[in-house]
């Protein structure tokens, strides 16, 4: 055995054996460079190994024990935190869900009417031909699309279709007394008439007949060679009742410019404009 | 209603029944025991604490020179054992697995205690070693020593700054060693080296506390 194993194998002496091998216990009392090396390292290691054991103090579980509940305390609502899932709020969401269902459903019936106006192709459809009343005026129906109910009785003639409003608004009133009070104000059809003296040929008065409040919507084009006259409207409401309101004509002079006799008028073209402007 | 027989009881009153239980049957091992600790039973990782509470202490306190801190440390490694014991793979003994926490643990504080050191008034004298970090100068003392008490005491303290003042890389394998008297399979499991780097440091550490305790060989 040479120095160099020699002192490899003291390092690597184990201290609870404290035991060379005979090789090396040979060597070392040969060679006195390995014996005091051997000396050195073995006083070294009791030295270092004869340092006092610390202890952990006596309040070490119980600090311990603190540290954990306290760990615990925080990690409680962090962990419950990251652990969320959406399935936990499953029950909750439903009965949110079904809440609004059913508040909607609830409330349906109430809402107003939203749908204020007719087309004019609807309106034409469910406008009659001109019937002869009592002051021998010209007809129209009233339509009050305010449910598709009531929509599927646009094509049947006006007094029909009031009439079947009048039964819609009992039935509802009949079903649920609390629609009385939101309806109360019973809708009025509206019928247009016009007067003999405003005879408007071909021209389809235009309206729409929401409700007597809703008179704003009620458009009638009047041709502008139409002679000028009053437009009557005759407002019905369900209970049977009857009013008549006169609407002037407004004109803005070409009416009147035209309906002068012996007027005539030419088509300025396009052609015999340029250059003057 | 049983009489409370010791102040463990008192603290712990879970693990004493466990003491209780495997001082009748056989020592559960420690993975048993940080198996029963993974599924809640504080009893068992009591008992895990118990087992180790002053090695990991002695441990830490040989690496930092420091009690309360070491004490700090090693409560922190219990805590460190008990948060990841879902994730405990029982690969390598539990001793190994829990000296590899106190080892970092430890080295983390050492580096963040240089972060904040102090100017020394001997910095003047320090040298530097093969490593090149600073080695603060603590001559030997030569003086005759008169009493054997003195003597014992004068000797624990040369020996424990000796200890202290050896770069952090040498300091952990001599203490594992020499102290702990770890084998170097463990001690190269617990450091994550190769156990012929840790000969060679523990070698390197003993020839540096050789000259530094010239006068007590």
């Amino acid at each position: 055995m040479n120095c160099q194993k020699c002192k490899i194998e003291i390092e690597d002496r184990d201290m609870r054996r404290e035991s060379l091998s005979d090789a090396a216990e040979a060597h070392m009392s040969a060679c006195a460079n390995c014996r005091v090396f051997g000396e050195e390292r073995l006083a070294l290691r009791r030295l270092v190994g004869g340092l006092e054991k610390v202890s952990a103090p006596a309040d070490f579980d119980f600090r311990m024990r603190a540290r954990m509940a306290a760990e615990r305390s925080v990690a409680a609502p962090r962990a419950a935190w990251f652990n969320f899932s959406p399935a936990a709020l499953s029950w909750p969401l439903a009965g949110c869900l079904a809440l609004v269902v059913s508040a909607s459903l609830y409330f349906q019936p109430q809402r107003p009417d939203t749908t204020p106006t007719v087309p004019a192709e609807q309106a034409r459809a469910a406008t009659p031909s001109p019937q002869t009343s009592q002051t021998s005026q010209t007809s129209v129906a009233a339509v009050t699309p305010q449910s598709d109910q009531a929509a599927s009785h646009e094509t049947q003639p006006g007094v029909e279709a009031v009439s079947s409003n009048v039964s819609l608004a009992q039935r509802r009133r009949a079903a649920s007394p609390r629609l009385v009070v939101r309806t109360g104000v019973e809708r009025e059809s509206v019928q247009v008439e016009e007067s003999t003296s405003t005879s408007l040929i071909g021209a389809t008065p235009r309206f729409a007949s929401n409700g007597a409040t809703r008179t704003e919507s009620a458009l009638i084009p009047v041709q502008l060679d139409a002679p000028e006259g009053q437009l009557k409207v005759l407002l019905r409401d369900t209970r049977g009742g009857a009013r008549t309101i006169s609407v002037d004509s407004v004109s803005f002079g070409s009416r009147d410019v035209m309906g002068r006799p012996g007027a005539t008028f030419s088509k300025a073209s396009l052609s015999s404009n340029q250059g003057v402007w | 209603m049983s009489a409370i027989s010791s102040v463990d009881e008192l603290i712990l009153p879970a693990r004493a029944s466990v003491a209780r239980q495997t001082a009748v049957a056989e020592p559960l091992s420690d993975h048993s025991l940080l198996e029963a600790a993974r599924t809640g039973d504080e009893a068992a990782f009591a008992e895990l604490v118990r087992r180790y509470r002053n090695q990991i202490t002695n441990y830490i306190y040989r690496l930092t020179n420091d009690y309360e801190g070491a004490v700090d440390l090693a409560q922190e490694t219990f805590m460190r054992v008990y948060r990841a014991a879902d994730r405990y793979q029982a690969t390598y003994a539990f001793s190994t697995y829990i000296y590899r926490i106190a080892t970092n643990l430890a080295i983390s504080e050492l580096r963040q205690r240089k972060r904040r050191r102090l100017v020394s008034l001997t910095g003047f004298f320090q040298t530097q070693d093969q490593a090149g970090e600073p080695v603060e100068l603590d001559p030997a003392d030569k003086r005759p020593l008169q009493d054997a008490t003195l003597v014992d005491d004068e000797r624990r303290a040369a020996v424990t700054r000796a200890i202290a003042s050896l770069p952090e890389k040498y300091r952990a394998p001599l203490v594992l060693r020499d102290i702990e008297e770890r084998s170097y399979e463990e001690i190269g499991r617990i450091l994550e080296m190769s156990e012929g780097t840790v000969k060679s440091r523990i070698s390197r550490a003993r020839t540096f506390l050789r000259d530094k305790l010239q006068g007590y060989l």
